[in-house]
């Protein structure tokens, strides 16, 4: 009961945030939904058994790629932020398109199943990943590197 | 033997390469055409069975086997010492009137006679073929030799048109034989065809016939003689050769070679006669009205050659040779001295604007006058004894004639002919020679080259008339029926036409004889029209429309498809992403659907 | 608990990011609106995890947040290689690649 209740506001969260991403206009206010976002899935995450998930989820997306993307908007420090609606049309047909797609996707996500109790703790998480994903590990590993430098020599001054 | 043959067949066509690279050209094709002769002569004196040259087997197909070959016998050994021997002494004349010109024309005139040395050497029809349509081009090549007119080319296509359509008839004869007989070799068909025809009557019928309308084309008889006249507009030395001693005669020959043929079948020789009295009629009756003097000349020929093909439907084919060869002398020789005469009064050709040149021209002159009297048929020149010959041979032809053709009235037509003949020869005379010079300038002979050759031609045409009538006969017995003719004796007739000619000279302006019956306009009306305004409907419809259509509409509606493509490059991330997201969406869409 | 409600909430949550990207004009936000469709995948596969009993979806979550970080670093750089060129980042300051 109790779960349950937690989960429906955490839902509500979500539900809430993403609207207010898509909705604030000022990009702060609209990257810090994001964060809330993020940090009441984290929350499903951890009523769903997956703890190790939710934690690095609040520190690795929330924590540190989130806060490098509102440093990128304090840098840029752009105050004239633009108004709701861009153009009309355009907002009807991508709008159309969501609800195409709400309107295909929903009823083929009507039958599921009864949640079961998975073990999403670290030390499985772990054995998982460095047993049978460690191949996938190391090539992630080497996948931060090459974003890592790319990002630096893509940022760099000319002339630097 | 046979290695001579294929020199004198080779020199002239060695001297046609060799001439457009050097300015002898103009010796060394006479050269060579003298060479040619010289072979001519020592093969006439070694002669005695007919030689066949054969190179190489040509075309095989089924059982028929074409050879390359050339076959002498007498027919063509006659043949073979007219085009050589009239055609140096034109090359001989040609050095000094064209001194100057393009070299090529020398080129042309070489291959020309090439050409024609193939065509009387063949030994089957096919070789014929291949000289036939050789003199056809070079026809073609030197009529228009003066490119830059837009009128003389106008002429060689005409010439060439007319002519290519006769070659229809003798593609049809070929094919028919190669389907019904087998062979197209002349030794071979004769043999064939002296045991009792070979083929149909009908099938035979139509090879005769289609056999005489290639001759029609080639020597401008009816309804195909409308090229020469405006074959006129070539240089005067090719009018002489091509178009007064030899290509015209090639229909003849063509006549005589094939003879068996045509006489299993007489009564395309009675439609031979009926054509070819007319022709000579509206040629006789054309040429009284002609005001330029090639021209004069060009329906004489005309006329004239319908004398020949009147003997050749006779089935005297030797009389139709003999008439070749004086025509020949005098004919060229007409021509060469029309040459001079031209050239003297600076290239003016309309005889009103001539007269007195007897005194200014007098070689000329002679030359003219004596092969005026041959023409008209005096007695002893060479005329005569060719148009009596013709006479006697129609008087006692036996012919299947039919209902209003009677041997009688076509001779009433060939004496009225005949006598027409003398007085536009006459009138001729008399306007060029006699009388004051109503010209321009002061005419004068040219140089020893121009005067030669007409000298050597005018004494042929005067002498020949009785050695020929004694020899031919029995020369050519083996090959064509020696019929026999009378002597000619003299007779005040030819002699009174000239006088007519001579003091009638302006004769009124009929336009109707002028223009030869008006056959180029009926042609012009009722075939040129009409398929030049089909084509003009195939251009507009069919080529502009639908090719061209076709191409633009595929080239624009590629421009348009793209210039509404290249809209999608808008440069905005937004309709970029809107692409992607619509992708997507349709791709998501099939999978969940489908 | 029934899991259609977490899928649900997912392709919800997916939605919006799909009009984020579509509809901002700012392109800091664009990216804010990709996070949003990945975190919302994760969401799904969480669910999905949970509903078959296996971890290997846990697994995947993992990976993708891995990307998911990689890429917006290289993205935040070229971002700020756009406003250095445009003085901007709206997205229509960078349309000269037009026809």
């Amino acid at each position: 009961m109790m779960n349950e209740l937690i989960f429906y506001l955490l839902a509500g969260l979500v539900l809430g945030s993403s609207l207010a991403v898509l909705l604030i206009p000022n990009p702060m206010y609209a990257t810090l939904s994001l964060v809330g976002n993020l940090l009441a899935v984290a929350g499903i995450y951890a009523l769903l058994n997956a703890h190790f998930l939710a934690v690095v989820q609040v520190t690795v997306y929330a924590g540190a790629v989130m806060v490098l993307v509102l440093f990128v908007i304090m840098l840029i420090n752009n105050r004239d932020f633009e108004a709701r609606i861009p153009s009309k049309i355009y907002f009807f047909l991508a709008s159309a398109l969501v609800f195409l797609f709400l309107y295909i996707l929903i009823p083929r996500l009507s039958s599921s199943g009864e949640a079961s109790n998975v073990e999403g703790s670290v030390r499985s998480f772990g054995l998982l990943l460095f047993q049978d994903y460690v191949i996938n590990f190391q090539i992630a590993g080497i996948l931060l590197l090459a974003a890592m430098v790319g990002a630096i020599m893509i940022g760099r001054r000319s002339g630097d | 033997m046979k290695d001579l043959i294929f020199l004198s067949v080779a020199l002239p066509l060695l001297g046609s390469i060799i001439s457009p690279f050097t300015r002898l050209a103009p010796y060394i094709a006479t050269g060579s055409v003298f060479g040619s002769f010289i072979i001519s002569c020592f093969l006439f004196i070694n002669l005695d069975e007919p030689v066949v040259a054969s190179a190489f087997n040509w075309i095989t197909v089924a059982e028929t086997e074409i050879q390359f070959s050339f076959t002498l016998d007498r027919l063509s050994m006659v043949m073979m010492l007219l085009v050589t021997g009239v055609g140096g002494l034109i090359h001989l004349y040609s050095i000094s009137y064209m001194k100057g010109e393009p070299v090529r024309y020398f080129s042309y005139l070489n291959l020309f006679i090439f050409s024609m040395l193939v065509l009387v050497l063949g030994s089957n029809l096919p070789m014929l073929f291949i000289g036939w349509e050789g003199v056809g081009l070079c026809s073609y090549l030197l009529i228009s030799f003066w490119f830059k007119n837009k009128e003389y080319v106008s002429a060689g296509t005409k010439a060439f048109i007319v002519n290519r359509i006769g070659d229809l008839g003798l593609l049809l004869a070929m094919f028919i034989l190669i389907r019904d007989v087998g062979t197209l070799d002349f030794r071979e068909l004769q043999n064939l065809f002296s045991a009792g025809s070979p083929i149909a009557e009908e099938a035979l019928f139509l090879v005769a016939i289609a056999l005489f309308f290639g001759a029609t084309g080639k020597s401008a008889q009816l309804p195909l003689f409308v090229w020469l006249p405006d074959a006129m507009a070539g240089p005067t030395p090719v009018s002489a050769l091509i178009h007064a001693a030899t290509m015209v005669t090639a229909g003849i020959y063509l006549m005589a070679r094939a003879n068996f043929i045509f006489d299993a079948v007489p009564e395309v020789l009675v439609i031979v006669l009926i054509v070819a009295a007319l022709t000579a009629f509206i040629g006789a009756t054309a040429a009284l009205f002609q005001k330029d003097l090639k021209k004069i000349l060009a329906y004489s020929t005309v006329s004239q050659l319908g004398f020949m093909f009147v003997a050749a439907a006779a089935q005297a084919y030797w009389v139709a040779l003999f008439h070749v060869l004086t025509h020949a002398f005098f004919k060229a020789a007409l021509f060469l001295s029309a040459g001079t005469v031209i050239h003297g009064c600076h290239g003016e050709q309309r005889v009103a604007l001539m007269g007195g040149l007897l005194k200014k021209l007098p070689y000329t002159a002679i030359v003219f006058g004596v092969c005026s009297l041959a023409i008209a048929g005096v007695f002893p020149l060479s005329g005569a004894y060719s148009k009596h010959a013709i006479f006697d041979a129609l008087e006692s032809s036996t012919l299947p004639y039919f209902s209003l053709i009677t041997p009688d009235r076509v001779l009433i037509l060939l004496s009225i002919t005949a006598f027409l003949t003398a007085v536009y020869m006459g009138r001729t005379f008399s306007l060029v020679f006699l009388g004051t010079y109503r010209g321009k300038g002061d005419p004068h002979e040219g140089g020893v080259l121009l005067v030669l050759p007409v000298l050597i031609l005018g004494i042929f045409a005067l002498v020949s008339g009785g050695y020929l009538l004694q020899f031919l006969p029995g020369y050519l017995y083996l090959v064509l029926d020696p019929l026999e003719v009378t002597n000619p004796h003299f007779s005040v007739v030819p002699l009174v036409g000239l006088a007519i000619g001579i003091f009638l000279k302006q004769v009124p302006n009929i336009g109707f004889f002028e223009r030869a019956w008006g056959f180029d306009d009926l042609y012009s009306i009722f075939i040129v029209k009409p398929f030049i305004a089909f084509s003009k409907l195939f251009d507009s419809v069919i080529d502009r429309l639908l090719l061209r259509g076709t191409v633009d509409a595929t080239s624009g509606s590629t421009l348009v498809l793209s210039e509404g493509i290249r809209l999608l490059h808008s440069g905005r991330l937004k309709i970029y992403l809107f692409y992607f997201f619509v992708g997507i969406s349709v791709g998501l869409g099939v999978y969940v659907v489908g | 608990m029934e899991i259609d409600i977490v899928t649900k909430l997912s392709c919800f949550m997916f939605c919006a990011g799909v009009l984020t990207v579509l509809l901002r004009r700012d392109t800091i936000l664009m990216l804010v609106g990709i996070e949003l469709m990945l975190n919302a995948v994760n969401l799904s596969l969480v669910g999905f995890s949970s509903l078959h009993g296996e971890l290997s979806g846990q697994i995947f979550v993992f990976f993708i947040m891995v990307v998911a970080a990689a890429e917006s670093g290289v993205g935040l750089a070229i971002i700020i290689s756009l406003f250095r060129a445009f003085r901007s980042v709206d997205r229509e300051a960078a349309s000269e690649l037009k026809w």
